[in-house]
C-alpha cells in the first residue's frame, strides 16, 4: 500500500526553464578540459624523460625523414633539381595528379554534401548500414580498392568483354586511376560534415523555408555558410589524400610512362631505376604539399574551433 | 486568417502522436495548445505549418485544403524554441531574408526593404542591435528578433512553439505581456504551444488542452480553469488534490465521514475527488469532513502553504497541501480540520465527472 501519495501536482511555471539561454551558452562546449587538473604527480625528472621520449620518436620518424627527402633532392643542385622536375614525363605526372585531385575533390565534395546532407537531415531504414559505408574506404587496404576496380572492368571483369566490345578503355588508363582516386577519398569530405551537420540540425532550414526560400537558396545561404569552414577542411585533407594515394593507383594505372603515372607512381620508377636525385625531387614536392596542407589544416581548425 | 483542422492523425513509428484531431481556429485569435511533453501539441503545430505531414486529415486555410501546399507556399510566420537566428546573418539581415528571397517579380526594391525591416525592428524594440551577431544577443533579444524575421513576410498566421520556453522566469513573464500586446495590435491569427498552463492562461483568448494525441478541453482561461471537462483537465490544469472517496447509500464518504449526501449519483464503489488547494478551507476538525495534522508550513513569496497529514481510513494516509488563508496561523504538530468549498468527484478510471459541488 502506497503510504504517502505525493498529491499535489505542482505544473505551475516553474519547469520549463531547464536551458537559460546567454551567449555563454555556446562556448560552455568549447570549454576546453581543465588544464593540469590530472595529477601532475611525477617527478620532474620523469616529466622532462617523457617529454624527451616524445620528442626523439618524432624526430626519428618525421623530420629527419622530411629533412632527408629535401637533401636527396638538392644534392646534386638547383639544376639537377630543376631538369628533374620538368622532365616531359615528371610533367606529364605532375599534370596528371593534379587532374585526377582536382576532379575527385570535386566529385567528392557533391557526394559528401549529399551524404552528409542525408544521413543528417532525415530519417530513413539503412542509415547506420550507410554511416558504415562511408568509412569502408578507410578501413580497406588499398590495394584491395585498387583489385576491385581490376575485376570489375578487367578483360575478365564482369563489364571486361561489354566495354571492349564498345572500344572503352576504363582500366590502365585515366578513368580508373580517378575512379580509384575517388573511392579512396571518398570518406574525408562526408566524415567531416556528418557531426557538424548533426550538431547544428535543422532549425534554421526550416525557418529558412518557412520564410519562403527554395530548397536551393535555402542550402546556398543557410546550410553552406554554416558548414563551409568544415567543408574547406574536408576538401584540404581529401586533396592531399588524392595526390598521394599510391596502392589502388598503382593497382589499376598500368604505369605508362608519360600517360598514366601520377607523382606518386613516377617517384617509384625513377627510384627503381636508381635516379635517386630526381625521386627525391619529385618527392620533394609532395613533401611540401604536405607540409602546406598542414598549415592551412591548423588555420582552419582554429576557426572551426572558435564556430563552435 | 481561419484555419480548420479535420481529421488529422499523425504515428511516428509506433507512437501516436495525434488521434483524430478536429480544431476550428477563429481569424485573429490567440489560440494556446497546452499539454504535457508528448501530447502531440508541437506536432499538431508543425502539421499545420507544413513543416510535418499528417497521415490521414486535412488542414484548411480559410476554407481550402493545405494538403498540397509545403511550408513555403502556406505563409506561415514560425518562431521556433530555440529561436533558430541565422547565425552568420546580422540581426538585420535574418529579418530581411524573407524579403529578399521572394521571387524577383514579387521582390520589392531594396530600399523598400531596409524601411520595413527597420520598421520591424522597432516594433520589436531592438532598432538598436541591427548590426549584431545572434550569438551577441540576450535569449529575450533573439526571441524578438525571430518574432520580427517571421513577421516580415506578412503570414496568414503566426505559429509559435513554445517561444519563451528557454528563457529564465522573468524575461518570460514580460515577454509574454509584450506578446499579449502586440497580437492585440497585429491581430493576426496565432497559435502558440506551451508547457507551462500559466502562459496558456494568461496569454491566450482560447486554450487547448491537449493529452495524448487527443484534444481534452477547448475553452476560454476561466472555463478550463473553473470548469474543467474531465480528470485529466482538472489534474493538468492548477493544483490539484486527489483523494480516495467511496460513493455508498447516496452520499460521498471519505474514510468514515460522510462529505455530500447526493441521491442522484448513479453508482456505487470506489471514485475519486479533486479539489484544489485554495478550496480546502481550515475550520473545526469535529466538524470538517477531512482531519489530519499539519506536518510543516511554508511560506513562497505572498502564499503561504500547510502540508497535511489526512487520516482518510482505511490505514492510508495521503499528504495534502493546502494553502492557508492569509490569517490563519497554524503550526506544526496542529490538528486540523479541512472542508473542501469546491470540488469534482470522478468515478474510479472514468474521465467524466460523477458530479460536481460548491459549498
Amino acid at each position: 500500500m502506497v503510504l504517502v501519495d505525493a498529491i499535489t501536482d505542482r505544473q505551475t511555471g516553474f519547469g520549463g526553464a531547464e536551458e537559460s539561454s546567454g551567449p555563454a551558452r555556446r562556448s560552455d562546449f568549447a570549454a576546453p578540459a581543465p588544464k593540469g587538473a590530472s595529477a601532475n604527480t611525477e617527478t620532474p625528472l620523469i616529466r622532462v624523460l617523457l617529454v624527451l621520449v616524445a620528442l626523439g620518436f618524432l624526430t626519428l620518424f618525421i623530420v629527419i625523414p622530411l629533412v632527408a627527402v629535401f637533401v636527396q633532392a638538392f644534392s646534386k643542385g638547383w639544376a639537377a633539381y630543376f631538369s628533374a622536375l620538368t622532365d616531359p614525363d615528371a610533367i606529364s605526372a605532375i599534370r596528371l595528379t593534379i587532374i585526377v585531385a582536382a576532379c575527385s575533390v570535386a566529385v567528392n565534395l557533391f557526394f559528401g554534401i549529399i551524404a552528409a546532407w542525408t544521413i543528417t537531415k532525415y530519417r530513413f531504414p539503412g542509415k547506420t548500414l550507410l554511416v558504415t559505408l562511408i568509412d569502408l574506404p578507410f578501413s580497406i587496404s588499398p590495394v584491395v580498392s585498387g583489385l576491385v576496380f581490376v575485376l570489375l572492368f578487367g578483360l575478365q571483369g564482369f563489364f571486361g568483354h561489354w566495354l571492349q566490345a564498345h572500344d572503352i578503355k576504363i582500366l590502365f588508363a585515366f578513368p580508373a586511376i580517378l575512379l580509384a582516386t575517388i573511392f579512396v577519398t571518398f570518406p574525408f569530405v562526408a566524415r567531416e560534415l556528418i557531426p557538424l551537420m548533426q550538431e547544428q540540425g535543422t532549425s534554421e532550414e526550416e525557418a529558412a523555408l518557412s520564410l519562403g526560400a527554395s530548397g536551393f537558396t535555402t542550402f546556398l545561404r543557410v546550410t553552406l555558410p554554416n558548414i563551409k569552414w568544415g567543408l574547406l577542411y574536408g576538401v584540404l585533407l581529401c586533396n592531399a589524400r588524392a595526390m598521394g594515394e599510391f596502392g589502388a593507383v598503382s593497382v589499376v594505372s598500368g604505369h605508362i610512362r608519360g600517360e598514366t603515372n601520377t607523382m606518386p607512381l613516377h617517384i617509384e620508377i625513377l627510384y627503381n631505376e636508381y635516379q635517386l636525385t630526381a625521386a627525391f625531387a619529385v618527392a620533394s614536392l609532395l613533401a611540401l604539399l604536405a607540409l602546406v596542407t598542414l598549415v592551412l589544416k591548423a588555420v582552419l581548425e582554429r576557426k572551426l574551433e572558435r564556430k563552435r | 486568417m481561419k484555419i480548420d483542422v479535420r481529421n488529422l492523425s499523425k504515428r511516428f513509428g509506433s507512437f501516436v502522436a495525434l488521434k483524430n484531431v478536429n480544431l476550428d481556429i477563429a481569424s485573429g485569435e490567440l489560440l494556446a495548445l497546452l499539454g504535457p511533453s508528448g501530447s502531440g501539441k508541437t506536432t499538431l503545430l508543425r502539421i499545420i505549418a507544413g513543416l510535418d505531414w499528417a497521415d490521414t486529415g486535412d488542414v484548411l486555410f480559410a476554407g481550402e485544403s493545405a494538403a498540397r501546399l509545403d511550408v513555403r507556399k502556406r505563409h506561415v510566420g514560425f518562431v521556433f524554441q530555440h529561436y533558430a537566428l541565422f547565425r552568420h546573418m546580422t540581426v538585420f539581415e535574418n529579418v530581411a531574408f524573407g524579403l529578399r528571397v521572394k521571387p524577383r517579380r514579387e521582390r520589392k526594391p531594396e530600399h523598400e526593404i531596409v524601411k520595413r525591416v527597420k520598421k520591424l525592428l522597432e516594433f520589436v524594440h531592438i532598432e538598436g542591435f541591427a548590426d549584431r551577431y545572434p550569438d551577441q544577443l540576450s535569449g529575450g533579444q533573439r526571441q524578438r528578433v525571430a518574432l520580427a524575421r517571421a513577421l516580415a513576410i506578412e503570414p496568414n498566421v503566426l505559429l509559435l512553439d513554445e517561444p519563451f520556453g528557454a528563457l529564465d522566469a522573468k524575461v518570460r513573464k514580460s515577454l509574454r505581456r509584450w506578446l499579449r500586446d502586440l497580437h492585440g495590435e497585429l491581430n493576426v491569427t496565432s497559435v502558440l504551444v506551451t508547457h507551462d498552463q500559466e502562459e496558456a492562461l494568461e496569454v491566450a483568448d482560447r486554450v487547448v488542452v491537449m493529452g495524448n494525441g487527443k484534444i481534452e478541453q477547448v475553452g476560454s482561461p476561466e472555463e478550463i480553469y473553473n470548469e474543467p471537462a474531465n480528470s485529466f483537465v482538472f489534474d493538468f490544469i492548477g493544483e490539484s488534490v486527489k483523494l480516495p472517496v467511496r460513493i455508498e447509500n447516496g452520499g460521498i464518504w471519505i474514510g468514515s465521514r460522510r462529505l455530500a449526501t447526493n441521491d442522484e449519483l448513479p453508482s456505487t464503489g470506489p471514485a475519486r475527488l479533486f479539489v484544489r488547494p485554495h478550496d480546502l478551507t481550515f475550520g473545526e476538525v469535529s466538524e470538517a469532513p477531512l482531519q489530519g495534522s499539519v506536518r510543516s508550513v511554508r511560506r513562497i513569496g505572498a502564499l503561504s502553504f500547510a502540508d497535511v497529514r489526512l487520516d482518510c481510513g482505511g490505514g492510508d494516509d495521503f499528504l495534502v497541501e493546502a494553502s492557508l488563508p492569509p490569517e490563519t496561523s497554524v503550526s506544526p504538530g496542529d490538528l486540523v480540520g479541512l472542508t473542501p468549498r469546491r470540488y469534482r468527484i470522478y468515478e474510479d478510471g472514468a474521465a467524466e465527472s460523477l458530479t460536481s459541488a460548491s459549498l
